[in-house]
């Protein structure tokens, strides 16, 4: 019995040996196809940081800008194609038009969820491939986001996410430098202090740039029913980022010294300058290539 | 005979008297008096106020005069006898002109004005009247300490209605004659001139936060020194009319590449409220580029580069501005949008004193007959005085497994580049040449070039690459349609490839589906080492 079972196991064995080259053989040819060569940092290997820099289009660009820095994302270099851990967060996963009352989906807001898209090539948005600075051996090759949003915002695997709120407080992999200390091995650079009238100014601005954003999205028909929905998603927006209530559709203390988070500044002002330079970019482009091309279904 | 000389003396009497009367004329003016009116006494902070030295009686001929002002406050703008002053620091300025008749006479005035921060509305959603300094949640910060300052703050919509945007710019001066290294943030946003709207929905006075600080004297990790001030702009309880929404995205790794969109709001008073129809939008794009006109709302510009704009300033504000247009041609409503831009490579020299070069290559390699691939370079130094002194090219070969290291070797310039010197604004051409004897098992050849720089031993940098495999980092397109989009795309551009931005271009000629336009999503997400 036990003879059969081994000789029969050798069997099935060599069968899927041979199964699964005749499958490789069947469903694998090379052939002439458009191709999509993805976007590169030319000068990061596995491990390296790249940290982006700021650009104005960015939907915190205002909360950055006010604060005086220059950098709004940081992530490690996951292996030689140039994929990274995560991408920056997709402002877009928040749903709008809620209710009314509240504008944006508080539900999505808190927590948000660590970057959109983890292990990602970094050209799949463009707001991850951006110019920058690369961080030499500044984490661990391999290291990626634990949790993430697939390109559809379905969470992928359970843990702690992004968290909004880490704008103004060390919450545990709250925000991309938080999570690369955390999760991916970069030392923790020493936080800076953010003054109440510093805050007060960056809260201002942000609550000024979601107030354009959502007042140039809607149309005066929008206005009319649901009045004073700019005002509206601008407070909540800012509430989650100083207090995490999303739910909070006014406004609360916005004049409060914040003295423990880390942002991308840091870790690039606080990293040896022999270790760092401008990232160098090759963004991705189509192409007609002779590829391997696979085809799983016809193998079945 | 005696009456004769009596008659003599006479006519010599009147003449010398006449004489007498004629030179006293010549010198004579009437009695005139000056005095200065302001059109107001009691100002805000950075708010124009016109002073008028009115003699009296009114000179005839007032070209002939001179006005000569000065201020306690320092800034007087204008000459005539009509001025204005404009400051930021509040307090009681004196205001003193001497006037000097044409007969030379001269005659002071004195005029004080008060620059007082007024009572504004603070906070957001539910504001507060701020009427006492230490109650201001955005404090103006004075530094004496530092060497530059605030000189000028300016508001192009001093009242607006609710909705209407306001474009708010900044001036500073340095000491050192370092004003244009200096970083504006207005409203918490990075630029000279900076296009917002009112942060608040209650009718009222508003402050708006106007900084400038230099991130260049403090230590790494400390905070910024800064100076700020307020620009105040007053809410009236109105729905805007009309107005234009400008918005901006930055498609492209390449900040000077910037795409716009107009929205038109609102409708005039007393009109239909119905969204009004525009039949063209003019773009001006305040970069000496000619203006544009389109049909839809959207439209794409690329701004001019560091080595276009030139050195010596770190921030580069540009305003673009728009005109939306009915069908007669006539202005139905202008929006104005910021466009801020830095100049990356000379702020590196600053900070990390790193000469870094603009590198130029084709991402696709052109095959030769013998197999072997080879990429043309171009080192770009777009720095005005340092020389590039090459000594040596990394070379970092990415294996086509993404799980294994990349072996990194140093080699000589020669293997590229004739010549090992990139001088002050001048490029360097090469040829990278790779064969499949090399390694077969390589990917990508990342190259990034070593050196330093003269006469400052600035740290030199910049980097180019080779795809020579495709078995990483590349995702088939499946989609027959958009596969056919971009063949015709290439032959089209005559191009062995295309970017996301060529085929964004060839569907708005209408050359293409929009259908091409859809991206790779990404590929497999990789799993966990």
């Amino acid at each position: 019995m036990k003879r059969h079972l081994v000789i029969g196991s050798a069997v099935g064995l060599a069968f899927a040996i041979f199964a699964h080259d005749s499958t490789a053989e069947a469903c694998c040819d090379y052939q002439t196809r458009q191709v999509w060569v993805h976007g590169r940092y030319l000068n990061a290997a596995p491990g390296d940081a790249v940290v982006n820099q700021l650009t104005s289009s960015s939907m915190i660009a205002p909360i950055i800008n006010a604060l005086g820095e220059r950098f709004s994302h940081s992530m490690i270099v996951y292996d030689t194609a140039s994929r990274v851990t995560h991408n920056v967060s997709d402002i877009s996963y928040i749903q709008t038009g809620w209710t009314c009352t509240h504008p944006l989906d508080p539900y999505n807001m808190h927590p948000i969820g660590p970057g959109a898209q983890a292990g990602v090539y970094p050209d799949t948005s463009f707001n991850s491939f951006m110019a920058g600075m690369v961080l030499h051996g500044a984490g661990k090759a391999g290291c990626w986001a634990q949790e993430y949003m697939d390109t559809n915002h379905n969470r992928v695997a359970g843990g702690i996410g992004y968290d909004l709120q880490g704008f103004s407080q060390n919450v545990p992999n709250g925000m991309c430098v938080e999570l690369l200390n955390d999760t991916c091995g970069v030392p923790r650079p020493a936080p800076k202090y953010y003054s109440a009238s510093t805050v007060y100014s960056a809260a201002s601005a942000m609550y000024n740039a979601v107030y354009s954003q959502v007042h140039s999205q809607t149309s005066w028909i929008t206005d009319l029913l649901c009045g004073g929905a700019a005002d509206s998603a601008a407070n909540q927006v800012i509430n989650t980022m100083l207090t995490g209530d999303p739910w909070n559709t006014g406004h609360g203390n916005w004049s409060v010294a914040i003295t423990n988070v880390v942002t991308p500044e840091d870790l690039v002002t606080s990293y040896p300058a022999a270790k760092r330079e401008p990232a160098s970019l090759s963004p991705g482009y189509y192409t007609t290539k002779e590829v391997r091309v696979c085809t799983p279904n016809k193998c079945l | 005979m005696r009456k004769k000389i009596v008659l003599r003396r006479g006519a010599i009497a009147i003449a010398v008297l006449a004489i007498v009367v004629a030179l006293f004329a010549s010198r004579w003016e009437r009695t005139w008096s000056v005095r200065v009116v302001a059109d107001e006494a009691t100002v805000a902070p950075w708010t124009a106020v016109t002073l008028h030295a009115k003699v009296s009686p009114s000179p005839e001929r007032e070209s002939e005069w001179t006005w000569k002002w000065t201020s306690t406050a320092g800034v007087v703008s204008g000459n005539g006898s009509m001025v204005q002053l404009k400051t930021g620091t509040p307090g009681e300025h004196r205001v003193h002109v001497v006037v000097r008749s044409p007969r030379g006479t001269e005659r002071s005035a004195d005029a004080i004005v008060t620059v007082k921060a007024p009572e504004f509305m603070a906070g957001l959603a539910t504001p507060i009247l701020v009427t006492q300094p230490e109650d201001d949640p955005i404090p103006d910060v004075v530094r004496a300490d530092l060497p530059f300052r605030i000189v000028d703050v300016t508001v192009d919509k001093p009242e607006v209605c609710r909705g209407e945007r306001v474009m708010v710019s900044v001036r500073a001066e340095h000491d050192e004659g370092k004003a244009d290294w200096l970083v504006p943030a207005i409203a918490g946003r990075v630029g000279w001139s900076v296009s917002l709207v009112v942060p608040g929905s209650k009718p009222g006075r508003y402050k708006i936060p106007v900084q400038v600080g230099d991130p260049g004297r403090a230590p790494a990790g400390a905070p910024i020194d800064y100076v700020q001030t307020g620009a105040y702009v007053v809410l009236k309880d109105c729905e805007g009319a009309m107005s234009l929404w400008v918005t901006s995205q930055q498609p492209t790794p390449d900040e000077e590449d910037v795409r716009f969109r107009a929205t038109l709001f609102g409708s005039a008073p007393g009109a239909p409220r119905e969204q009004p129809r525009v039949a063209s939008y003019v773009w001006s794009f305040g970069d000496d580029s000619p203006s544009t006109t389109t049909t839809t709302p959207d439209e794409r510009h690329v701004f001019p580069n560091e080595e276009a704009r030139g050195p010596g300033k770190r921030i580069f504000t540009f305003v673009v501005r728009v005109e939306a247009r009915d069908e007669s041609g006539a202005v139905m409503a202008t929006g104005k949008l910021d466009v801020n831009l830095r100049n990356h490579h000379e702020e590196l020299k600053l900070t990390d004193r790193r000469l870094q070069l603009i590198v130029v290559f084709h991402p696709e390699p052109k095959k030769e007959e013998s197999g072997e691939r080879t990429v043309d370079v171009t080192l770009k130094n777009i720095d005005p005085v340092e020389t590039a002194n090459l000594s040596a090219l990394e070379f970092r070969l990415m294996p086509c497994a993404a799980d294994q290291a990349p072996s990194v070797q140093r080699r000589s310039v020669s293997e590229v580049f004739r010549s090992a010197s990139v001088l002050p604004r001048g490029a360097l051409e090469g040829r990278l040449r790779w064969s499949k004897t090399d390694s077969a098992e390589v990917c990508n050849v990342d190259v990034s070039v070593i050196g330093t720089s003269h006469p400052s031993g600035f740290t030199v940098g910049g980097a180019f690459s080779m795809r020579t495999g495709y078995d990483l980092g590349v995702d088939v397109v499946d989609d027959p349609d958009q596969s056919k989009g971009i063949a015709r795309a290439m032959a089209l551009l005559h191009k062995s490839f295309v970017t996301q931005e060529d085929l964004e271009g060839l569907v708005k000629a209408g050359d293409l589906p929009p259908a091409v336009l859809k991206r790779p999503t990404g590929g497999p997400v990789p799993r966990p080492r």
